[in-house]
């Protein structure tokens, strides 16, 4: 019998329970920078003690939670999806001219373009071989051609009804805001961690080519991810719609960097296969948390686009250094 | 790829595929695996003709399973997931995948092949062994009538080789049919009923094996069946004395993470061989040579001065040339053409003040290739179009325009079919008669024997023993190499 | 099939491109008679001339392997800080200055994706981003500064009636077309393009390359920003899809690499091919135009033809 005393495999002399305890730690180390942001801004400022602040860090977060969603299944497939953020103007513009007619209705109509344009973005890039990056970087410009027509301005009309459910607050706690992260939480984690279509996005992100020797349908599972990540996409836009009360063809455009930002600071290594969306929801959170602290302090909104360059460069090539750090064995 | 192969196997049978590299072992194996259909012609399975669309309808339809050298695991997923990859449903309690379960199973299935692990950990962090094995009892999980086993015994321990046979056999006792693919005759020899015969893309025969005696006539016959001719390979003879003139590369106490202090030697005039089990450090030594490979320590030195080697860049600076067994990853420009893959890396030398003289440029890159005798129409192709051969001899003219001080080789003649690997041997020794000494992995037995003029046998890290190449006999050459 | 075709000469792409470059002409000169005037093609080579820079300075990332989303973004900050700083009438040192916080900004792009390996797409969407907002901030959104006359008699100036900045354009594009042909840096530059790792191992110095192929863009950039100002008088930048300052340039420039086949090519392509593709897309432009058919619709058809084009060289290459 071979026993190939596995059982304890060490690596460079740690134990296995060791490097699982580190390994849980460091991808939820985004809740720990979290909280200890918080707390430092507790302390530095009596308006980050305020309900209402956090209200509005946890409203701001939701686009960019639901947003991220998808982008975080892209990701870890292997792939990038840059039509999320026209898909969610997409969203606000339908929902600004076909709301009036009926909310049910525009919605169900929003999402389903929303799986059209995913599907499109599957097939093109599964059939036709096209590069995801340039597929959906297509797609965005071909969107924001569309949203420009539909919606040459921003205007329309959004129901108070429908404003109303999404922006309802308990006092000053966002209540559907707050349900709506914990919804996304638990779906997240269900399906990447509990589920074969998340099981199979790991793999198909790890290795691709023995996901496919291995008998996974590669192409079915990578069509569904950007379904839906469009539709994800589109659900944030509706909640943007609620927020700013209009269509804009612009709306979702800013959302398209922040996604990324949350994903890979998030933990999710943009060669894909490792990470997950718990990071990301916390990395939304903190980057709402500095989006709120630089409007408060009165910093040129201008600047949110720098700080939010410098933080996406900066994760990234981070990210990067640790992960090669932690294969390095000469 | 595949002209003509027929033949019928029956239930109950060990058949060896053997052929040379190029001959359409692996091609077959795709078509029977899903992964590629047959343009012409029928398979058929109990009389009835099958088609066969993908991997999973293979396996789970047809019960034709494979499993190949290469492992193909997902890195970063457990073990437990790994072998379940594609039916993970099954674990499905109230919709979520029970992982519990799901870990049980998968240590069953492990346990039939021996292999007692932490499913637990990721796939990443158990030995290529082990991995191996992973794959091995996945397909046997799922218990199929044709399991192909594709140069699965090269990562094996020899221990693991024999376990390996011993359930070869039960399957066969239980009447499943098994395709041992192996370019290491004796294994073939030693297990298979009857062997099969591939050559470029033909099938020449069946030699039955059921008996296994007079094991040599048998594999002679094998040989030249897959190569046409009576004897393998001939190799140039060896430098006459010990040619000890010069010292080129010394190598004082090198370690890292694989190497426990090596002291080496390399002297003008020699071919060096680097040999042992797989794995033992063999490359590592050429690597970090060669500036690849971080945190070494140690001293390199280069006819007598010591060098500082960081990087590739430094290597080549100081003459030392670094031949990769990973052809296309790494020492080819797949998309370029023949004339910039042979002429870059010594452009310089060619391009007075920052300005190729293309004519000039262009007549040297010809008189290289008419000297290595690559075959190509013109220096406009396309390397991806070569030959392994001749892709082979376009790395070396890459190297050899350069001149090297010493070449590092790592298994040059890896994917070549005789006369290729004859080639080489020859330039190898013309080469290193004209003064460029080599130090060169060397895998297959019969090389490590009739090619280099010392072998240094690796074990664990270090320079287990060292054979002169006038003197050296196979058996204690294989001995040396378990320790 | 057309995967062996294509690998084996890539003449036959070229004289494909051209094929459809006369087709799109015929087409054009049908559309609006009076199309094929000397008069009319140098305006159009004229109008484009700073797409036609941007594009050159993309197919040299491109080759290299990379992508800089950020072209557009430099060629904007250097037009806005160009006509800041030529307030006080100097042309020569504002000129140099924007050159050189071209070449900067492309050393740091290079710079990050060679050393701390940020892949270049998220680096240089980063320095997109990074890039708007500063301009913003510095500059407040166009509308100041002015450029000197100078400059303004070079950007509109005529040999023969010739563009002089046109001529330029054709000038850099010769120029670069023989660096990639006939000397180590340019062949260094496609065989980064085609395998990295061989590259490595074979003693190139990657890093170096890189970095300089960045700097070269952010420089080629940052000169079609200052050509442009001398058009433009003083620079109203335009902020379209609020993804970033000067997104549509890139994606134009990137468009017109992809038409003339150097993505998908592995360092083969060539600064003659995506000469070719801004010619076919400058013509198709100035179709729309003519149609009456808005900004919009020449974002969307970028996206088409993007689509399009990789989508065949994607099936050619995977048959």
């Amino acid at each position: 019998m071979a026993n190939t005393h596995s059982g304890r495999t060490t690596l460079h002399g740690t134990s296995v329970v060791g490097k699982r305890l580190l390994a849980l730690l460091s991808a939820h180390y985004i809740y720990i920078l979290l909280v200890v942001f918080w707390i430092a801004a507790s302390v530095a400022s009596p308006y980050f003690r305020m309900m209402s602040t956090f209200s509005n860090i946890i409203t701001s977060a939701v686009p960019i939670s639901l947003i991220g969603f998808g982008q975080t299944l892209v990701v870890l497939s292997r792939g990038f999806d840059l039509s999320v953020g026209a898909v969610a103007s997409m969203a606000t513009a339908v929902a600004s001219v076909t709301m009036v007619k009926g909310i049910i209705p525009s919605i169900i109509l929003v999402l389903i373009f929303a799986v059209i344009i995913g599907a499109i973005n599957g097939f093109g890039i599964t059939k036709l071989r096209i590069d995801p990056f340039i597929m959906t970087l297509c797609m965005m410009f071909f969107l924001t051609g569309i949203n420009q027509l539909i919606r040459p301005s921003p205007g329309g009309y959004i129901p108070d009804d429908f404003k109303g459910l999404l922006l309802y607050q308990v006092g000053d706690f966002p209540l559907t805001s707050f349900l709506i992260l914990v919804v996304a939480a638990a779906v997240g984690f269900v399906i990447l961690q509990k589920r074969k279509f998340g099981r199979e996005i790991y793999a198909i992100g790890g290795e691709p080519e023995y996901a496919r020797m291995s008998g996974i349908n590669t192409d079915q599972t990578r069509v569904k991810v950007y379904i839906v990540s469009a539709v994800a996409a589109a659900l944030g836009g509706l909640f943007i719609a609620a927020r700013i009360g209009s269509g804009n063809a612009e709306a979702g455009a800013s959302y398209l960097f922040d996604s990324f930002t949350t994903v890979f600071m998030g933990g999710t290594l943009v060669t894909g296969g490792v990470g997950g969306y718990s990071g990301t929801l916390g990395a939304a959170l903190i980057i709402s948390s500095i989006g709120r602290i630089l409007q408060f302090l009165g910093i040129n909104i201008w600047y949110h686009f720098i700080v939010k360059g410098v933080l996406l460069a900066s994760v990234a090539g981070f990210q990067l250094y640790f992960a090669r750090k932690g294969r390095r064995s000469g | 790829m595949l002209k003509r192969i027929s033949f019928t196997l029956e239930q109950g049978r060990i058949y060896g595929l053997v052929g040379e590299n190029g001959a359409g072992k692996s091609t077959l194996v795709k078509i029977l695996m899903g992964l590629f259909p047959p343009e012409e012609g029928e398979i058929l399975i109990a009389g009835e003709r099958i088609y066969i669309r993908d991997p999973q309808q293979a396996r789970y339809e047809f019960g034709i399973d494979a499993v190949f050298q290469e492992h193909a695991l997902i890195p970063q997923m457990s073990i437990a997931e790994n072998v379940f990859l594609d039916s993970l449903q099954s674990f499905y309690d109230g919709g979520f995948i029970n992982n519990r379960r799901m870990e049980a199973d998968s240590r069953e299935v492990l346990n039939k092949v021996g292999l007692n692990l932490d499913v637990s950990v990721h796939a990443s962090e158990i030995s290529e062994a082990e991995k191996s094995l992973v794959e091995l009892s996945k397909a046997l999980y799922r218990d199929p009538k044709i399991l192909i086993l594709d140069e699965v015994t090269a990562p094996l321990p020899s221990e693991i080789v024999h376990q390996l046979f011993d359930i070869m056999q039960t399957l066969k006792q239980a009447g499943k049919t098994i395709i041992f693919i192996s370019h290491r005759l004796h294994e073939v020899l030693t297990i298979c009923d009857e062997i099969l015969v591939l050559r470029d893309g033909n099938f020449e025969g069946c030699i039955d094996n059921t008996e296994k005696e007079d094991l040599a006539a048998t594999r002679k016959e094998v040989v030249l069946m897959m190569t046409g001719t009576e004897k393998g390979l001939h190799f140039p003879p060896k430098a006459k004395a010990e040619a000890r003139e010069q010292n080129v590369l010394s190598l004082m106490n090198l370690r890292n993470s694989r190497l426990r202090g090596i002291n080496l030697d390399v002297y003008k005039g020699e071919i060096v061989a680097l040999a042992g089990l797989r794995g033992q450090g063999q490359s590592a030594i050429l690597r970090a040579v060669a500036g690849l490979l971080t945190h070494v320590e140690g001293d390199i030195l280069l006819e007598g001065k010591t060098k500082r080697i960081r990087n590739p860049y430094d290597a080549i600076e100081s003459g030392i040339f670094y031949v990769s067994d990973r052809r296309d990853e790494e020492e080819l420009w797949l998309t370029h053409d023949v004339w910039l893959n042979i002429s870059l890396a010594s452009i310089n030398d060619r391009a007075p003040f920052g300005i190729i003289r293309m004519k000039n440029d262009r007549s040297v890159i010809e008189d290289m290739v008419s000297n290595l005798r690559i075959e190509t129409p013109s220096l406009a192709k396309i390397v991806q179009q070569l030959s392994g051969g001749n892709r082979q001899k376009v790395v070396l003219g890459k190297y050899l325009l350069a001149r090297p001080k010493i070449l590092l080789m790592d298994q040059p003649t890896i994917g070549l079919d005789v006369g290729a690997k004859v080639e080489i041997y020859n330039l190898l020794r013309k080469l290193v008669d004209e003064g460029i000494p080599a130090l060169v992995v060397l895998t297959d037995l019969e090389e490590v024997v009739s090619l280099p003029d010392r072998i240094l046998v690796m074990r664990e890290g270090v320079i287990a023993r060292e054979f002169s190449g006038l003197e050296v006999n196979e058996e204690e050459l294989v001995d040396s190499y378990y320790g | 099939m057309i995967s062996k075709l294509r690998l084996q000469s890539s003449y036959a792409e070229v004289v494909i491109l051209i094929l459809a470059l006369v087709l799109i002409m015929a087409v054009a000169s049908i559309a609006t008679p009076g199309f094929l005037t000397y008069k009319h093609i140098t305006m159009v080579l004229y109008v484009n001339t700073m797409f036609g820079i941007l594009s050159l300075a993309q197919t040299l990332v491109i080759l290299s392997g990379g992508l800089d989303l950020s072209v557009g973004s430099i060629y904007w900050i250097s037009t806005m800080v160009g006509a800041l700083l030529m307030v006080k009438g100097n042309t020569l040192v504002p000129a140099l200055a924007c050159l050189l916080m071209g070449a900067v900004i492309g050393i740091i792009n290079g710079a990050a994706i060679a050393k701390l390996k940020v892949p270049h797409v998220v680096m240089t969407l980063a320095m997109m981003i990074i890039l708007t907002g500063v301009l913003y901030v510095t500059t407040g959104g166009g509308g100041h500064g002015r450029a000197t006359e100078l400059l303004i008699s070079f950007s509109t100036g005529r040999i023969f009636e010739f563009p002089i900045i046109s001529l330029v354009w054709i000038l850099l594009s010769v120029l670069f077309y023989f660096i990639l042909k006939i000397t180590p840096f340019g062949w260094r530059i496609r065989a980064l393009g085609s395998n990295p790792v061989a590259s490595r191992c074979s003693g190139i110095q990657v890093q170096r390359i890189q970095i300089t192929v960045y700097m070269l863009s952010g420089l080629l950039a940052a000169l079609a920003g200052l050509l442009y100002l001398g058009w433009a008088r003083t620079p109203y930048p335009t902020f379209q899809s609020g993804a970033g300052i000067g997104a549509d340039l890139t994606l134009k420039s990137i468009a017109a690499v992809v038409i003339g086949g150097t993505l998908f090519s592995g360092g083969r392509g060539g600064v003659e091919r995506t000469f070719l593709g801004v010619l076919i897309l400058s013509i198709l432009y100035s179709i729309l135009i003519m149609a009456g058919l808005g900004v919009e619709w020449q974002i969307m058809l970028n996206g088409i033809i993007i689509i399009s084009v990789v989508g065949v060289y994607s099936q050619a290459k995977t048959r």
